[in-house]
């Protein structure tokens, strides 16, 4: 595959989406009206689906809080015109390709702090499980 | 199946903890009951979510070939328990492809409890195909990374990292 360079502009089809290939992510670097975009449909889907799968008196603890892709695109509305994102796709942790690079070198420090991040919400989740075993 | 649900029920009965949950398993996949969740979600947020409209059985082969053969660019049709575009009919779908897609609908009627996958209908999204998909990765509620993927003419994936998102208002 050709990898962008840093910095390079990607432009496809006349849209820019950004530049792509670069080092460590944060939220103010990408766009706050994505990650909040991301982050509300997030916490929304986690609270619908526990609600939903909650059963026998017990808290479903939802495995989207572990680790989930959502697949975004982009629509233009007829009705106003304006471009929107819309979630396409609901892809579970254990379901899903992580489209990283996968060697050490290339890695960058935003999917080595995703990795370590998994890991440690699988430890939570366990623990959480486990509490809720036990006091029931 | 039903074996799988009698073991799964004694594994947590003995206080087992499985990641994913086998309850997470049995909804992987489920389409119709994510976007019926991501409609109620952007009602209350104030975005979109584009209608889909669910397809009856018997009418799956008939309307997936009426896709292909007229090229219809408004529509594409789509199955739940799938992934990585290997049900989606759409006008550039080949008849092999079709063939292929639909090979096993004849055998859902005899898969007892496992349930047969639902097809439905959404509008095409030109955008989806001119520009592709941003797909975010969420670990712990924080948002880790970002990719971004398109479909390349030979239906191979490419994809990149993301490390900047222009706004929308941006675009014309």
């Amino acid at each position: 595959m050709n990898v962008p360079r840093p910095n390079d502009p990607t432009v496809i089809g006349g849209y820019d989406i950004g530049y792509s290939y670069g080092t460590t992510v944060t939220l103010h670097e990408l766009n706050h009206e994505f990650a909040h975009y991301v982050l509300d449909y997030l916490a929304r889907l986690i609270g619908l689906e526990e609600e939903q799968l909650g059963r026998d008196g017990r808290t479903h603890l939802s495995g989207l809080r572990v680790f989930v892709r959502l697949d975004i695109s982009l629509y233009r509305d007829h009705g106003d015109g304006k471009l929107h994102y819309m979630v396409n796709e609901v892809t579970r942790g254990h379901a899903s390709a992580l489209l990283i690079p996968y060697t050490q070198e290339i890695m960058p420090d935003s999917v080595r702090m995703f990795l370590g991040t998994v890991a440690r919400a699988i430890l939570s989740y366990t623990k959480v499980k486990i509490n809720n075993l036990v006091s029931l | 199946m039903t074996a799988y649900l009698q073991s799964v029920a004694l594994l947590k009965a003995q206080k087992t903890v499985i990641w994913p949950d086998p309850d997470d398993l049995l909804i992987t996949d489920q389409k119709v009951l994510t976007h019926a969740r991501l409609s109620a979600i952007g009602d209350a947020l104030g975005h979109k979510q584009p209608d889909i409209r669910l397809v009856e059985p018997e009418r799956v082969e008939a309307l997936a070939r009426s896709i292909v053969q007229n090229g219809s660019k408004d529509i594409v049709m789509k199955r739940s328990m799938s992934y990585g575009k290997k049900h989606v009919v759409h006008a550039g779908t080949t008849g092999e492809e079709l063939d292929e897609m639909l090979r096993d609908e004849r055998f859902w009627d005899s898969a007892g409890a496992f349930g047969r996958p639902q097809w439905f209908v959404q509008p095409f999204l030109p955008l989806m195909e001119q520009i592709g998909e941003i797909r975010a990765f969420l670990a712990n509620g924080t948002l880790c990374y970002v990719a971004w993927t398109e479909y390349l003419p030979n239906k191979k994936l490419s994809w990149s990292l993301v490390e900047y998102i222009r706004p929308l208002d941006t675009y014309k």
